[in-house]
């Protein structure tokens, strides 16, 4: 690739992040290392056929949210049928708990995993682009094809539902 | 100064909803920034569990897979004849009027005395129908089936 990063080096700088994600997005660590997989493969295409978006994050993260958004649509039966018998749920990251975690205590965490878990599909693609990513209103309604008022709308049901999971145990 | 904000609105402004007025109240507000400012901190906590803590594990299923939804089809299906039992069988079928009830007893009665009255005629004697060559005729006819012509016959007969 003339100018642009390589696939090695995209590959380096993304994939913990966007294996991150998509077990947020999925709650399935195999699900979502089968996504990444896809994702890079396409990125392999893409460098392939000379593409050259603005940035190239942005790019690997709208092709991974949407994966992982059709994976949830293809039906509750497959995905349900490969999860229910597995007890899954590694750490997101192997590390210690920071003081304040471990502050936080078993309970809350529970609970903010909990109203995390309950939200709809893109209540939780909106929180985590706008609030994990730091990606803006205009880019996430642009990434989901959805309207900025329908994004502010999704938003702003995520956010009462975990801040009252994470409020309680706070105040 | 307007009224201050609810927390709706404030979860609203941070979403980028609201409207103009409440963004330049949140602006001038000390209190409304200050609950604002906290449910910032309680949200970048919420980031700061799902980047950096274990999801809770799942319990494994006690049931096999598969016997999970074949339960709740049965369970389903086992409620949907209840359901057609209660509402759908019931309205088709009419429950018995007073006179039908009435009408019904009416028969039930006559047969309970006919079959008094054809039990009281066999105590006159068994066979005293079929034994042609013995005392028959209206004696053994109670109900008047028979006719009183068995006997002229039999006394023409002799
Ligand atoms: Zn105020």
């Amino acid at each position: 690739m003339e100018g642009g990063p390589s696939y090695d080096d995209l590959f380096d700088a993304h994939a913990r992040r966007l294996q991150r994600l998509c077990r947020l997005l999925l709650s399935d660590r195999e699900e979502a290392e089968e996504v990444v997989q896809e994702v890079f493969l396409k990125l392999h295409k893409a460098q392939d056929q000379g593409a050259a978006p603005t940035s190239w994050g942005a790019w690997l993260t709208r092709v991974a949210v949407n994966l992982c958004h059709d994976r949830r649509r293809a039906g509750w039966w497959p995905r349900w049928r490969f999860r229910t018998d597995r007890i899954e749920d590694v750490g997101l990251v192997a590390r210690e708990p920071n003081p304040e975690e471990a502050a936080i205590g078993e309970e809350t965490l529970r609970r903010i995993w909990t109203a995390f878990r309950r939200l709809s599909d893109r209540q939780r693609e909106v929180f985590v682009l706008r609030h994990l990513e730091g990606w803006t209103t205009e880019e996430v309604a642009t990434a989901l094809g959805l309207r900025t008022g329908s994004v502010k709308s999704h938003l702003f049901r995520a956010v009462r539902e975990l801040r009252a999971a994470a409020g309680r145990s706070f105040r | 100064m307007s009224r201050c904000l609810s927390e709706r609105t404030l979860v609203r402004l941070i979403a980028g909803n609201g409207r103009e007025n409440q963004r330049a109240h949140l602006a001038a507000c000390d209190r409304c920034d200050a609950r604002y400012r906290a449910i910032g901190r309680d949200l970048d906590r919420v980031t700061d569990v799902l980047l950096h803590t274990e999801p809770p594990r799942r319990s494994p299923s006690l049931l096999p897979r598969y016997w999970v939804p074949v339960t709740a089809a049965a369970v389903a299906g086992i409620a949907l004849l209840v359901w057609v039992e209660i509402t759908v069988w019931r309205a088709v079928t009419p429950a018995p009027s007073e006179e039908v009830t009435a009408f019904l007893s009416d028969i039930s009665a006559t047969m309970f005395s006919a079959r008094d009255a054809l039990a009281a005629g066999d105590d006159s004697g068994p066979g005293a129908l079929s034994d042609g060559g013995g005392a028959g005729g209206c004696s053994s006819d109670p109900l008047g089936i028979l006719g009183c012509e068995s006997d002229t016959a039999n006394e023409q007969a002799r």
